[in-house]
């Protein structure tokens, strides 16, 4: 890794010799958003309504609970899709393939952020665990309320860009193993 | 035994995603620790002569290449390219070279500075990052012979042997230990950073395009100082915002602690800067603090490369992304006399 140097001793030097004054406005740094509940509810109701499956003769849908849990992890970060598409169409190089796989796989399964999340929403009635899957809960319609109130709002346009074109990439079971 | 092929298969795994400048680092850092007077060739100030290392009194001579994954989309390319840089630095340690297409004599200058005088390669040691097939040997060796026999062989001996390896060769040859993995292991982070740094768009830079624009008006006369100051704060920015996305990548509750040390440097260096009746001088110091927080939060171990550099970039985040900052001092309104 090439040394970047000292900008930050050289850049007080500079200001040490002039009649600068300082400003300070902590509040200006946002925290990462990863970790706001709501916005991440809001890309969890993007994905069920798109993803989830009819199930039963109840009117209700599930979605396999890796799947939703690999799938908003790429969706909140956009930088992977290139990564997941070669990872779903399988190891062309081998070992190298294996090594990045490994780690898109580590990162989504360590992602306790969104298993918080999935415990609060089921908490709320919003979705029921059966065994591997995620079954909409008697409170459900919620769910379907943000996403349709996104959609309507015209929020999350770059979102919904990403999660039309993993629409386009199989998740194979391979990709899901570990669970 | 389970646990010592584990490391070897992990040591030569890490061995074969370093490329460029970092797998010849690790190269040098573990043959150093394996053998006595293994010496790394330094390709200042005219190149290393195609010799990267010498060992043994300069009888064994190391020429490593950590190709670029990415740049390779089969392995037939892999192939091409290793044979090609090796074949380069064969025809430099044997003193030949192609002149319109003929194979010819050509002296290299600087080997006769950098190996003993007298001495002469006996055996070449030509080392890979990827060594997954066996169509490099036939092309290399017959290289080598070819090479041989037109060269003068001023410093290799005419049956010099040569052995190509490949990361497994490398790991099983000697004993792996913890250490080695570790050095290893931090070498990938920080090549990753760096990579993932190159690819960052720094947005929204208004703001801090306004405090370096107020900077050349405070500093009159460091117009090019400034200019180059403002490149490297990016640089360093970029390098926080990347080792960010790494973290969240692959080590999401990393990410949350690094999320924790942000808010503790930030908290730290506002104190400071505001607490202080020399400000800017308190600012040279705010690296210190943010590496200070970082290492302990995280295992200097596994990041201790990367960590100077991203307490810095952090720094230069605060500046970029605004909480810190400074402005010309406010005007006094004209008085009428």
């Amino acid at each position: 890794m090439p040394k970047l140097g000292q900008p930050i001793e050289k850049l007080a030097g500079l200001l040490e010799g002039s009649t600068a004054t300082p400003v300070m406005v902590p509040s200006r740094l946002a925290p990462s958003a990863i970790y706001d509940v709501e916005y991440r509810t809001a890309v969890i109701a993007l994905l069920f309504e798109r993803f989830a499956k009819p199930f039963g003769i109840a009117g209700h849908r599930r979605i396999s609970a890796a799947k939703l849990k690999l799938l908003q992890f790429v969706t909140f970060r956009p930088w992977l899709l290139p990564a997941i598409r070669e990872w779903s169409k399988g190891p062309d190089q081998g070992s190298l393939e294996l090594t990045y796989s490994m780690r898109i796989r580590r990162g989504f399964l360590s992602d306790t952020a969104h298993e918080d999340v999935i415990d609060l929403l089921a908490a709320c009635g919003i979705f029921v665990r059966a065994k591997n899957h995620l079954v909409t809960g008697e409170r459900a319609g919620e769910l379907a309320k943000i996403a349709a109130s996104v959609q309507e709002k015209k929020l999350f346009d770059s979102e919904l860009q990403l999660i039309s074109k993993l629409e386009e990439i199989p998740l194979t079971n391979g990709m899901l193993e570990g669970w | 035994m389970e646990m010592g092929h584990s490391l070897i298969t992990e040591y030569a795994r890490t061995l074969a995603q370093l490329s460029g400048d970092d797998f010849e680092d690790e190269l040098s850092a573990r043959l150093e620790s394996v053998i006595v007077d293994f010496q790394s060739v330094p390709a200042s100030p005219h190149g290393d002569a195609g010799l990267d290392a010498f060992s043994h009194g300069g009888e064994r001579a190391y020429c490593c290449y950590g190709a670029v994954h990415d740049e390779f989309k089969k392995n037939k390319d892999r192939e091409e390219a290793i044979v090609k840089k090796f074949k380069g630095d064969l025809q430099s340690l044997y003193e030949v070279g192609f002149d319109e297409g003929k194979l010819k004599v050509a002296d290299n200058v600087e080997m006769k500075m950098i190996l003993p005088s007298g001495q002469k390669i006996k055996h070449i040691h030509l080392i890979s990052n990827w060594f997954e097939s066996h169509r490099i040997l036939g092309p290399l060796n017959d290289a080598q012979r070819e090479y041989a026999e037109v060269s003068r062989c001023r410093y290799v001996e005419k049956t010099a042997s040569l052995k190509i390896d490949g990361p497994k060769e490398l790991a099983n040859r000697y004993a792996v230990d913890e250490a080695t993995i570790g050095r290893a292991r931090q070498r990938i982070v920080a090549q990753r950073v760096e990579k993932i740094a190159q690819s960052i768009a720094l947005g929204s830079t208004e703001k801090f395009d306004k405090k370096m624009a107020d900077l050349k008006v405070l500093v009159p006369g460091q117009e090019a100082a400034v200019e180059a100051l403002r490149g490297q704060l990016q640089a360093a920015w970029r390098t926080a915002l990347a080792f960010e996305r790494e973290l969240g990548d692959t080590l999401p509750a990393m990410h949350r602690t690094l999320e924790k040390s942000r808010e503790r440097i930030l908290t730290r260096v506002s104190m400071l800067i505001v607490g202080s009746s020399k400000p800017w001088t308190e600012l040279g110091t705010a690296t210190q603090i943010a590496s200070g927080i970082l290492q302990g939060d995280f295992d200097t171990l596994s990041y201790g490369m990367v960590i100077e550099d991203v307490s810095s970039g952090e720094i230069a985040r605060l500046i970029g992304e605004c909480p810190v900052g400074w402005e010309k001092p406010a005007e006094k309104p004209a008085t009428n006399a």
